[in-house]
């Protein structure tokens, strides 16, 4: 079987548009492979552009073979062969610059128009955010657009594209039936390690940690609730507990992480979904305290939600809460851990606690409490970002002398000082508040919203949330911190004063972007097997597997392909003759301006009377008669008269004239 | 190409019309086709293990395109208009013309590619202007006779290059090919008095008079000073022309077998037709009188490209 097509010589014009295309499509890749690789590939697209002049400038098969050893030496020293994903990119990346310095016959482009379309896959396995999204699926269509010119003999930009754009939207529909009832996996088919670093709540706590981290308006997680979402005072979203402490450091029990699970249904609990950003850490961070808890995680014994992986990409989940749970049961071990002292407690903080231990009824531990909350809320405590370094004993030097700190001072020094009293404390950290996205039915926990706080154990009310920081700064709990404030002044600034318009307006627009890409997340990336199931149980379909799904995948299938060609069917408007809607467009500019136009007068007549009324623009008026005419009962209808004529009714400009009042 | 024996091919009319039916249209995919579907169960295997929303939302996108492609390639096809025209007579050896004229009913129609077995395929994009377009097609290796085109294939990969959809069209238009003119000799009586024998119909002939324009007289044959006078085209006639017809007969011509000696008549036909000579033709079992011009020239040079054939 013979292929004319192949023996077509390409023109210049499309190999420049496939070279173009998939330069700007590695682009991204900058972010995640060794810069060598991706010189190596932008090297390859400078020396093929160059050829496009000068053919005899492409390497022969000697040098090819030379380049491929020396690219195959390049990925395995660049990426170590350690992570098969980036190993596996970086190849694509140096093989598909190969491929463009043979490229030659239509084939070589058919070819590298298929690896294009995995670069962009590997894109996706690195970022998967709505802007880099929007950029791949736009580099992906002008791909097809290539492909599809590869099979004309003639490929003009526009028409190609424009025939790209409807095979999108018409593979669009099926795309998106078998997107959502294609089977999904609870967890990868093989293992994948990455390793990365992400900002947020560490496993620990050391004193300044958490005011780092407060400077960071990056958004920890979004939180759409089903019903009303609590008060401000109770949105605290529980992460790692802290136990062991050397005076200075917080940091959680390894061994406690015992799962829990006498928590099931729980019909008075507050149903919510969360979109978390990639953490790297097992644990999720749920309203205080989770009673239900999603599918794939545990409870561990200090009410923490655990998850069975690490959180290495954007992660929803539904979960639900009680605020006013009583986590009721302390072990002896617990009891042993919620009472352990760094081994030196500062002489003055002891005398402290004994001060008040004299004016308190031993059995009356909230007695004690609210002793010390008093101590803060009394003397000059500042809530400040920047407390300075502290030396010596920290919670001595911060109780007794500067007096200056975070939350993480003051949620460190409460439990210290309750353990100095008797009573077992541990220290919570997680984030505290949210914000309301005016766009869209969703809250914001921004890192700027870490927060650490503290449980102390008193009997029969179990563990008891007390929060220092409320103290001393009540404003923190009602409202977020402002950043941009707090950075340049001492004191913490809380964001509740009036914006100007023009901020507002911005932070309309960030509100906005910030609703579009949580739709994005949950319905694209973080397209789950939960969700899918409950999508799938919303449209009546139950809860089908294997058999059940491949019906509704072939039915859906079906009727997304026959919406597309029943639509292709529909009756369209003819684009044939622009000519009347010219002609419409021109008659309703000379009624707005005034004119009496009437449907039965000829072109002659209407541009009479509309002179008279206009005298400033008849030469306008006149020119553009001339052309209708010419273009409707002339022999010929030409494209370049028919913009001509456009261009005029566009720029047509009616002015009154001039009444001469001299 | 045994799948082509029982497959449908599309008629066309005694006037060698024919317009490509829904159900006459055959598509599999293209190499290119079998590569995209490694690829795309390649890039479902990366989403999947690395349970990647937007690489499971992007294959199947792809996979959309390539499903939708199988209908825009059938779709490009079916209504296809053309007319097969055939074409005028050639020698054998040269390559052999057959005019397509293909009309896209009102809707472009990209990359259609027309191929007979023994042609070289042609590729046209139609595009939705109403005028319809011709293709010409060139048959090579054809030996002289009557032969019918064989089976047009139309096909085309448009728009995504996975697959290739075509047809079968059965153009009954059939071809003439004259034998191949064999190499120069002169025929018994064409040479004048002597001694000229390159000469055909020797110029020392008389004069006999002028008579009308016929298609087909040798420019040096026309009086031009008549033509100047304004009394039209006139060719001269020449008395020994007109008087003893040339009768070029089989038994003549040299060779020792049949083809040699269609060859060598095919080249005398020519050669008397261009020196302005009557001449007849025998041949065994038939007989064409005497004459000239075009006509005769055809009626001549088609008897001996059947001659010996089933056509005959």
């Amino acid at each position: 079987m013979r292929d004319a097509l192949a023996a077509l010589p390409i023109a210049p014009r499309l190999l420049g548009a496939t070279l173009f295309v998939l330069a700007a499509l590695m682009a991204p890749h900058a972010a995640n492979l060794h810069p060598a690789i991706l010189g190596f590939f932008y090297l390859a697209v400078g020396w093929r552009v160059l050829a496009l002049r000068h053919p005899r400038w492409l390497p022969g098969r000697w040098l090819l073979l030379a380049l491929m050893a020396a690219a195959i030496a390049l990925v395995i020293m660049s990426t170590g062969l350690y992570d098969g994903r980036l190993a596996g990119t970086a190849l694509l990346v140096v093989m598909l610059g190969l491929k463009l310095l043979e490229l030659r016959a239509r084939r070589d482009i058919h070819v590298t128009v298929f690896l294009g379309y995995f670069v962009v896959l590997t894109q996706f396995l690195y970022s998967q955010s709505l802007g880099l999204a929007v950029y791949l699926f736009a580099g992906t269509l002008v791909l097809t657009a290539v492909q599809v010119g590869l099979n004309r003999v003639h490929a003009q930009p526009r028409q190609v594209l424009r025939h790209a754009v409807g095979l999108f939207v018409a593979a669009l529909p099926l795309a998106l039936v078998v997107f959502m009832l294609f089977p999904r996996l609870h967890s990868p088919l093989w293992g994948i390690k990455t390793q990365r670093a992400f900002t947020g709540i560490s496993g620990e706590m050391t004193l300044g940690s958490l005011g780092e981290l407060s400077r960071s308006t990056a958004t920890a997680f979004r939180v759409q609730f089903d019903g009303m979402p609590p008060p401000p005072e109770q949105r605290y979203w529980r992460g790692p507990v802290l136990w062991h402490t050397d005076g200075r450091r917080w940091s959680a029990d390894r061994a406690s992480a015992r799962a829990l699970d006498t928590v099931g249904r729980d019909p008075l609990a507050l149903g919510y979904e969360i979109t978390l950003e990639p953490t790297g850490e097992y644990w999720l961070f749920g309203l205080d305290v989770v009673t239900v808890k999603p599918p794939g995680t545990h409870l561990n014994s200090s009410y923490t939600l655990v998850s069975e992986q690490r959180v290495n990409q954007r992660l929803t989940f539904r979960a639900a809460s009680d605020p006013g749970f009583h986590m009721l049961a302390l072990s002896e071990r617990e009891r042993a851990l919620g009472l352990q002292l760094p081994d030196r407690v500062a002489p003055r903080v002891a005398g402290l606690v004994a001060q008040w231990q004299a004016s308190t009824d031993p059995a009356q531990p909230l007695q004690m409490v609210a002793r010390a909350l008093d101590f803060f809320r009394n003397e000059p405590f500042v809530y400040t970002l920047t407390p300075g370094t502290l030396q010596g004993d920290p919670v001595e030097q911060f109780l007794f002398e500067t007096r200056r700190g975070f939350c993480e001072h003051y949620a460190g020094s409460f439990a210290l000082l309750m353990r100095v009293a008797g009573i077992p404390a541990r220290v919570v950290i997680g984030y505290q508040g949210g914000e309301r996205n005016p766009h869209a039915d969703h809250w914001v926990v921004r890192q700027s919203d870490a927060h650490a706080w503290t449980e102390v154990w008193i009997p029969g009310l179990g563990w008891w949330r007390v929060d220092p920081t409320a103290a001393v700064a009540p404003d923190r709990i009602e409202q977020p911190i402002d950043t941009a404030a707090s950075q340049a002044g001492d004191r913490v600034m809380f964001g509740d004063g009036d914006p100007g318009a023009l901020l507002a307006l911005w932070q309309n627009a960030v509100w906005l972007a910030d609703a579009v890409d949580l739709g994005w997340h949950r319905w694209v990336v973080g397209f789950s097997a939960e969700r899918q199931t409950s999508l799938l149980q919303w449209l009546g379909l139950g809860r089908p597997h294997g058999f059940g799904l491949a019906i509704a995948l072939l039915i859906g299938g079906a009727l997304a392909v026959a919406v597309v060609y029943l639509s292709a069917r529909l009756p369209r408007p003819r684009s044939g003759d622009p000519l009347p809607m010219l002609w419409r467009r021109f008659t309703d500019k000379l009624r707005r301006a005034g004119v009496d136009v009437v449907a039965s007068q000829g072109p002659d007549t209407l541009c009479a009377t509309a002179m008279r009324m206009f005298p400033q623009s008849a030469d306008q008026l006149s020119a553009i008669r001339r052309i209708y005419v010419q273009l409707r009962y002339g022999r010929q209808s030409d494209q370049e008269m028919v913009r001509a004529l456009s261009r005029r009714i566009r720029r047509l400009s009616l002015r009154p004239a001039q009444v001469d009042k001299g | 190409m045994a799948f082509a024996d029982w497959a449908r091919v599309e008629q066309v009319s005694a006037a060698g019309q024919a317009e490509i039916g829904a159900r006459r249209i055959y598509i599999l995919p293209t190499r290119y086709g079998l590569m995209f579907g490694v690829l795309l169960f390649l890039m479902l295997l990366g989403a999947v293990n690395y349970v990647n929303n937007p690489g499971h939302l992007l294959t199947f996108l792809l996979a959309g395109l390539a499903a939708n492609a199988i209908y825009q390639t059938w779709r490009n096809l079916r209504g296809l208009r053309l007319v097969c025209h055939g074409g005028p007579p050639v020698f054998s050896g040269d390559p052999v013309p057959f005019v397509v004229e293909l009309d896209g009913a009102a809707r472009a129609r990209p990359a259609i590619q027309l191929m007979f077995d023994d042609s070289a395929p042609a590729l046209v994009d139609i595009d939705d202007g109403n005028r319809p377009q011709r293709v010409q097609l060139q048959l090579h290796g054809i030996p002289r006779g009557l032969h019918q085109p064989g089976r047009l294939v139309i096909s085309t990969c448009y728009p995504m290059g996975l697959l290739r959809a075509w047809c079968y069209v059965a153009c009954d238009r059939p071809l003439l090919v004259y034998p191949k003119p064999g190499a120069r000799w002169t025929p018994r009586g064409a040479a004048g008095d002597g001694g000229n024998d390159a000469e055909w119909g020797g110029g020392s002939d008389d004069f006999a008079g002028l008579r009308g324009y016929r298609p087909g007289d040798l420019p040096s044959q026309i009086d031009w000073k008549s033509y100047a006078r304004e009394r039209g085209l006139n060719t001269r006639v020449f008395s020994g022309q007109a008087a003893t017809p040339l009768w070029l007969d089989w038994v003549d011509a040299p060779g020792n077998d049949v083809e040699l000696r269609v060859s060598a008549l095919t080249r005398a036909v020519l050669d008397a037709e261009s020196a302005g000579r009557h001449y007849g033709l025998k041949t065994p079992g038939s007989t064409i009188a005497p004459g000239l011009g075009p006509a005769h020239r055809h009626q001549c040079l088609r008897h001996l490209a059947l001659y010996g054939t089933s056509d005959a």
